[in-house]
């Protein structure tokens, strides 16, 4: 017989409801007129009889035992956007995620969890920065940097991490109301220092020390927090490369992170590769300058270049100057810790917390040594400033942009040589500082690389073989942007200066190649597509000559043949091009550089369909170029934007409107970002998008 | 196969068990009796320590007889194997406390000359056994359905008042009542396939 379920109550006159059964079951008596009903309805009385049953079967599974654990996961029942944590409010919103105040379900324990602000619109390097907060707070075992309890994947796909939460207050705002003297400040500065000297120890910069930061909990101990912008210091040639936005860095140079109030000058100026241990060792200064004081050591300024000049030029008085009572070695400490010149400071915290511990001691500190006459009177370097912040990041952009270019491009070139190179660039571009050389604020990036050609010819004028790697590497960076006419000169003049050498042996296949590869590039850029067949057939037999059939170089320059081919109506031949760069690629080692280059082959082949008028045939291919490239650059990187602009013209012959349009405005947005308004491929872009709009209303 | 495999029948885990490379079936066969063997030891008023010492020579050693092939599954039940290789190791355990002199207060102890009562308490712990790893299998599966289980623990393991289970999981009471009945439902299902792989009839 089937054993009836509750939802089988009866329905009949008089039938009892479940509550009543299940009470009758633990022994209340019932009603004389419930006793009745039960005796003659059939239905009650076999839902009565059930839940007996029940009841002494689950006496027994509990004879088996106490449960040592719930039956539940923690977590099962949370049905909130953290899996295992319950989040009971907002404690704080920055640039970089949301911090929650929570609890966690499984220990019921308070903590802090932190999501990823921007949800799905994260771009690639916020998600990538987040993840390395993840990693770098996970790495720290300090008592004064904040524990990392568990980190994980939120309901909505984004990464979120759960941390200590500090009860606590503000650094400045502790300071503010306890009663400190003078002594206790510099003791309880010295264990936040202690705690960035340990992250400093570890290889991590914090990048955004500030008295929001630092929270001082109930015993009295002050905490770091919020690693989000924080990085591993970068010693290698690598990791300087890296500071320019190479492999692997979550900073573009001319990107401004942090928090203008307590960042060094060289922070505000964006150059990732003066960033080092010394611009937390400055936002301290600014911590301890408070601190004492009471008040900032600089006005508010109006702008980035405003505020870049005071750190600079201005000197802030002495802490003793504006409150009363204040020890002249501490006035030393603190002015050293804001010079504008990261040489002039306490290299890392680890030296500032032993010249702390000297002041503590009543040892006389070290950086008397650093006489007044001295600071008085030493040349404050001027360091080449336009008059507005868009300039400041144009400049740094390009120029590391070039300078990446030139280190990767001639990697084999020997450290003092790059050295060099470097160095001509830095000097090539201080002659177009606005106030020392040909600058203006108004210099357009056009502009700025002519600038810049022109100094680097006369810089190294008398070393032909740098110099024509510079044009080489500048005229891209010109073809980059879309003028081809502004790179002609910086290319046409670095090919003949390396024909000439190699006609002496004083350069070799491969430099060549090169120039040769640039100049049938440049051809293409001005339309000249026969030129530039001629060009990339003699750069592809010098890479085979000079690299052989299975080099990067090589593949990707069979590759932009087949371009040439194409634009010229010579389908046949550029699929043949095409088709053996494919099967050349195939034995590529995978490297970001080579997935990118396979991806270009899709896009070749899928553009080479096009041409023919295979529509349909060529959006898989797109699409699979996209699906290639992705794994390997930003998801709004330059060549997304192309593939996106090419489905979304795919998409528009097929009558596919929406989804044109949508992948429209991605790729101009992409583009706008990456190749600026003027560029040929960002007024394509627009033009469709335009033209899409026009027919969807 | 996991080594806490439940659902395995007690004839294929013997089965496996002959291969002296099958680690696993050793591990599943251990996960399974040593626990029941424990229990029993501890029904007989042994102490924990001593009850874990001696289950753990008693699986060893049935291990060694079936692999000699000494064990005759025609003469009796597995678990009356396992007693009487059990029962032989606590006595021997208790000579030589006596031989150490040692007093341990065992005067609790039931006599284990009693054969009826022996297989009621083995019977007891097995029982008990299958009931405990039907929880875990309960536990294991309860994400498919974690409100109902939920109110099932918090009204019979927690014995909160079935008005305070459903304001607190936000239930009305009769969803409360038929969580349980359908929890205990499962129970009886699980249960039922557990004390079929348990069966040590002999095949």
């Amino acid at each position: 017989m089937r054993r009836p379920e509750l939802t089988d109550v009866g329905s009949g006159d008089g039938c009892m409801s479940v509550e009543r059964l299940e009470a009758i079951a633990a022994g209340d008596v019932g009603t004389p007129s419930e006793s009745g009903h039960i005796s003659f309805c059939s239905s009650c009385a076999e839902l009565l009889a059930a839940i007996k049953g029940d009841n002494a079967f689950l006496e027994e599974v509990k004879g088996a035992g106490p449960i040592r654990r719930s039956l539940v996961p923690p977590d099962a029942l949370d049905d909130g956007p953290v899996p295992g944590y319950k989040l009971l409010g907002e404690l704080h919103r920055g640039g970089q995620g949301v911090v929650y105040r929570a609890e966690q379900l499984a220990t019921r324990r308070s903590c802090a969890v932190k999501r990823m602000l921007g949800g799905g619109l994260a771009s690639g390097r916020a998600r990538r920065r987040f993840e390395r907060e993840v990693e770098l707070v996970a790495s720290m075992r300090h008592p004064g940097v904040v524990t990392l309890y568990e980190s994980g994947v939120a309901r909505d796909g984004e990464p979120f991490f759960a941390m200590e939460l500090v009860a606590g207050e503000r650094f400045d705002a502790y300071i503010r109301m306890s009663v400190l003297s003078t002594r206790q400040i510099i003791e309880l500065f010295r264990s936040v220092v202690d705690a960035v000297a340990y992250a400093h120890r570890r290889g991590v910069i914090h990048r955004d020390l500030k008295p929001g930061n630092v929270l001082v909990d109930t015993d009295g101990n002050p905490r770091v927090l919020d690693f989000g912008l924080a990085r591993p210091m970068e010693n290698s040639a690598a990791g300087m490369l890296e500071g320019f936005g190479g492999a692997g860095g979550e900073t573009v140079a001319g990107e401004f992170l942090g928090t203008f109030a307590y960042a060094a000058p060289e922070q505000l100026r964006g150059d990732p590769d003066l960033i080092d241990s010394r611009i937390d060792v400055y936002a301290l200064g600014v911590m301890l300058y408070e601190a004492l004081s009471g008040s900032k050591p600089f006005s508010s300024a109006a702008n980035v270049a405003d505020l870049l000049l005071q750190r600079l030029e201005a000197r802030p008085k002495r802490p003793s100057e504006v409150r009363e009572g204040i020890d002249r070695d501490l006035d030393v400490i603190t002015l050293k810790l804001l010079d504008p010149d990261p040489d002039r400071r306490y290299g890392t915290a680890d030296e500032l917390r032993d010249e702390l511990d000297r002041y503590l001691d009543g040892k006389p500190i070290l950086a008397r040594e650093d006489s007044f006459v001295y600071v008085a009177c030493k040349t404050i370097r001027r360091h080449w400033v336009a008059s507005s912040a868009a300039g400041i990041f144009l400049l740094l952009i390009v120029g590391a942009s070039v300078a990446l270019s030139v280190a990767y491009a001639k990697t084999d070139i020997a450290l003092g040589k790059a050295q060099k190179s470097l160095s001509s660039l830095k000097t090539s571009m201080t002659n177009v500082d606005p106030e020392l050389g040909r600058g203006s604020s108004q210099l357009g990036v056009h502009e700025f690389l002519t600038l810049v050609t022109e100094q680097v010819n006369e810089e190294l004028g008398d070393d032909p073989e740098l110099l024509s790697g510079i044009l080489v590497t500048l005229g891209l960076v010109h073809l980059g942007f879309d003028d081809a006419e502004g790179g002609r000169d910086a290319i046409e003049r670095a090919h003949a200066m390396r024909s000439a050498a190699y006609s002496r042996s004083e350069c070799t296949t491969e430099d060549l190649a090169e120039v040769e590869f640039a100049l049938a590039r440049l051809r293409f850029n001005l339309g000249d597509f026969l030129a530039s067949e001629r060009a990339y057939q003699a750069a592809l037999a010098l890479y085979e000559d000079a690299l052989g059939p299975h080099a990067l170089a090589t593949v990707e320059t069979q590759r932009q043949l087949a371009s040439a081919l194409r634009a010229q109506g010579k389908f046949a031949d550029a699929r043949t091009n095409l088709k053996l760069a494919f099967e050349r690629s195939a034995s590529l080692e995978v490297t970001r550089e080579s997935a990118i280059a396979k991806a270009a082959i899709l896009n070749g082949m899928a553009a080479l369909g096009r041409a023919e008028g295979d529509v349909a045939g060529t959006l898989p291919l797109y699409r699979e170029a996209l699906d290639a490239l992705a794994p390997y650059v930003d998801a709004d990187d330059f060549r997304v934007g192309r593939t996106l602009y090419s489905i979304a013209l795919m998409q528009e012959s097929l009558g596919e409107k929406t989804q044109a349009t949508q992948n429209a405005k991605e790729a101009h947005r992409i583009l706008l970002l990456r190749k600026g308004p003027e560029a040929r491929s960002t007024k394509e872009a627009a033009a469709l998008l335009a033209r899409l709009l026009g027919e969807v209303q | 196969m996991e080594a806490h495999d439940a659902s395995r029948t007690t004839s294929a885990m013997l089965a496996a068990l002959a291969d002296p490379q099958n680690a696993q079936a050793w591990e599943a066969f251990d996960a399974r009796y040593r626990p029941i063997l424990i229990g029993f030891a501890r029904n007989l008023g042994y102490n924990e320590h001593d009850a874990a010492e001696a289950a753990q020579e008693t699986v060893v050693r049935f291990l060694a007889e079936w692999r000699d092939g000494k064990y005759d599954k025609s003469r009796g039940r597995l678990g009356a194997w396992l007693v009487g290789i059990m029962r032989f190791r606590l006595l021997d355990q208790r000579r030589q406390r006596a031989t150490a002199n040692i007093g341990r207060g065992e005067s609790a102890m039931i006599n284990m000359d009693d054969d009826a009562s022996m297989s009621q308490v083995w019977e007891r712990e097995r029982r008990e056994s299958v009931l405990r790893e039907s929880l875990e299998e309960l536990r294991r599966t309860s994400r498919s359905d974690p409100k109902t289980v939920k109110a099932f623990e918090m009204l019979v393991y927690h014995t909160l008042a079935p008005k305070v289970v459903a304001d607190e999981l936000g239930m009305s009471l009769h969803d409360v009542y038929l969580a349980k009945s359908r929890v205990a439902a499962r129970l009886r299902e699980i249960v039922a396939r557990l004390e079929l792989a348990y069966n040590e009839e002999p095949a």
